[in-house]
């Protein structure tokens, strides 16, 4: 029975070509069986036969071997995730390539369908199962030496762990939140990681921003711009496959990342670091009032792609109004309920700055507003906080108020807080 | 096609994935199935305890025949596998027909597919032929004492390890589009933003 770790424990075996005994460290690359795991590949909308049967075969492989792979004894499974590189690529693989509730081309094939659902749970039990360093009482590993093992062998990094939030997070979240949570506590060095990432997630939305026309490249870094020089095509003048790719991009760049952000909410803090909102919604305010003028008037061949653009933008939109929020409530409004009185004029500082930065971004502030009322909050925070600069604070709500009136929208329900007069 | 992705675009810009791109090639479907093959052979039950199997539990009339017949399978492993391939890689072919067919009655889908599964595209002619020939065999034999004579020398080394996450309750759910409004046909653009104002 393993008592001690298993990074700190030796086996004796005997050796498959010599059939001498030998003793070698538990985790050890001799131990790994060559299995040669195949890489997914994923199914096609409307596949030939042959096609159908060649996912079929492939996927077949996959199964067999993560199912084999999830009976391994503890230490034989660990010696295969660190040392197996077929393994590596055959998860990296399914992660990249499987699809997500959103895509177009969900399998319809019963027998597809099947084989997809058995590899999907058996994905997610492998990584789950790379998630516990603790799997019993006599099966560990040392946090520290867990901690290195993940990270150093890149069995998670943080592009995977925005896969596993949005292609598992849906009906997975409680579980996926311990296994993230633990994948950073033992190895902060995801922290930094994803400090270093946001900056990307960033580009990313400039590049969107740029493909609408909305940017020159250059621009959002601060190099010099080039005089008459020409911007890309709008939404309105790209082609339609070109308008299509970039709502996709957009819905599934806004969903993953509102799958991690509810998971995992402490990577709020970092996304932060970087004025991520304010950052999100300048995107917002830019983009998307270009990006719905054309779905709405641009002549599509077919109906239903109109109409699956416009849901897929409308998704988006509340999805980037959601992820706005999750940041808000961590980073400022729980502060606020769990702290004592002393801590929580920083954040109710940081809540005041912040909607005053937003409050020229009207048409995000009004979507946000109707989504979660701000002066709810800000009730809120004259609850917590009895210092509240109220000037401040109805400042805010007017400036809400004037966002939707530029807007020609009307608020559903008024409440009461903003009848509250400011102090003179 | 492949779909535009957030964490494709990840993984090419940003330093926090693995760069190299995986030194080895991934395993090409060729590959696994000699690594399945391979692993076959290594399961515990042979081509020659399948013969002494059957001479021993038949008459000495009704040898000749049966071994005519478990030849038969033989050849028909050769022709599935390949000729280049040596005797023990062909003998083990064989078992597998035989562990395929010994409770099927004809060759159908299921065997169809798992034989291409381990030694990919295959002659059906043989495999019939295979399936023939294993049928007369076990007929002389009632279905238990094959069986049980199959499960005896089949090694399974993990058929008693619980597979991790067997009681977890595990969820399909994926995320879906939300339902929100339907497209805005008539939209009246002249409510376009009023004029920028400051006073608050």
């Amino acid at each position: 029975m393993q008592k001690a770790p298993l990074d700190e424990l030796q086996v004796t075996e005997r050796d498959g070509c010599t059939g001498r005994e030998r003793t070698l460290s538990a985790l050890h690359p001799e131990r790994m069986e060559e299995r040669c795991f195949v890489t997914y590949r994923p199914p096609t909308l409307e596949g030939s036969p042959a096609q159908v049967e060649e996912y079929l075969e492939q996927a077949q492989f996959i199964a067999e071997d993560l199912d084999w792979l999830l009976a391994l004894p503890h230490d034989k499974f660990w010696c295969q995730v660190v040392f197996d590189v077929s393994l590596q690529q055959c998860l990296d693989s399914y992660l990249r390539l499987a699809p997500r509730g959103l895509d177009c081309n969900l399998a319809t094939s019963p027998r597809v369908s099947d084989m997809q659902r058995h590899l999907h749970r058996c994905v997610f039990m492998t990584f789950l199962r790379m998630a516990t360093h603790k799997e019993s009482r006599e099966h560990f590993l040392s946090p520290a030496v867990f901690g290195e093992i993940i990270y150093n062998n890149f069995l998670f990094d943080i592009p995977k762990i925005l896969d596993l939030c949005v292609l598992f997070g849906k009906g997975n979240g409680m579980l996926l939140n311990k296994m993230i949570e633990n994948i950073f506590t033992q190895q902060p060095g995801y922290y930094s990681d994803l400090d270093e990432t946001v900056p990307t997630i960033l580009q990313v939305l400039d590049t969107i921003l740029q493909k609408c026309g909305l940017q020159t490249e250059g621009a959002s870094n601060g190099q010099p711009l080039k005089l008459g020089a020409q911007s890309a095509p709008g939404p309105m003048d790209m082609s339609v496959k070109d308008l299509v790719d970039l709502v996709l991009y957009l819905c599934d760049t806004c969903t993953t990342l509102y799958s991690f952000l509810d998971i995992f909410p402490p990577a709020s803090t970092t996304f932060q670091k970087h004025s991520f909102l304010l950052r999100l919604a300048s995107f917002y305010e830019l983009c998307v009032p270009e990006l719905e003028n054309a779905v709405r008037k641009r002549k599509f061949e077919e109906k239903s792609l109109q109409e699956d653009l416009w849901r897929r933008l409308s998704h988006s939109c509340r999805k980037m109004v959601e992820i706005s929020h999750l940041l808000i409530n961590y980073t400022c409004l729980q502060p606020i309920l769990e702290n004592s009185s002393e801590t929580i004029q920083v954040f109710v500082e940081d809540f005041l700055q912040l909607f005053t930065a937003l409050l020229q971004e009207k048409r995000f502030l009004a979507d946000y507003d109707e989504q979660f009322p701000v002066a709810d909050d800000v009730s809120l925070l004259q609850q917590a906080s009895p210092l509240l600069d109220e000037t401040r604070a109805s400042y805010i709500l007017q400036g809400i108020d004037c966002a939707w009136e530029s807007l020609g929208r009307k608020k559903h329900n008024l409440s009461p807080v903003r009848s509250t007069p400011a102090p003179e | 096609m492949a779909q535009p992705r957030l964490t494709i675009a990840l993984r090419s810009f940003s330093n926090v994935s693995r760069k190299d791109d995986y030194t080895e090639e991934p395993c090409d479907l060729k590959s696994k199935r000699l690594k399945r093959q391979e692993e076959f052979s290594k399961a515990g039950l042979t081509w020659k305890k399948i013969v002494q199997f059957v001479n021993e539990h038949l008459d000495k009339k009704e040898q000749p025949a049966a071994n005519e017949d478990l030849h038969a399978v033989l050849k028909a492993a050769r022709q599935i596998v390949g000729a280049e391939f040596g005797q023990d890689m062909i003998e083990s072919a064989a078992v597998f027909l035989f562990t395929t067919f010994y409770a099927k009655d004809q060759l159908g889908q299921e065997e169809t597919r798992t034989i291409k599964q381990m030694f990919g595209p295959f002659p059906p002619s043989s495999a019939s032929a295979a399936c023939n020939a294993v049928n007369r065999v076990t007929s002389i034999f009632d279905e238990t004492q094959l069986e049980t004579f199959i499960k005896t020398h089949s090694a399974n080394c993990l058929k008693d390890q619980v597979p991790f996450g067997k009681n977890i309750t595990f969820s399909f759910d994926l995320y879906a589009l939300d339902h929100l409004e339907d497209l805005p046909l008539n939209n009246d653009d002249e409510k376009g933003p009023k004029e920028f104002s400051l006073d608050y």
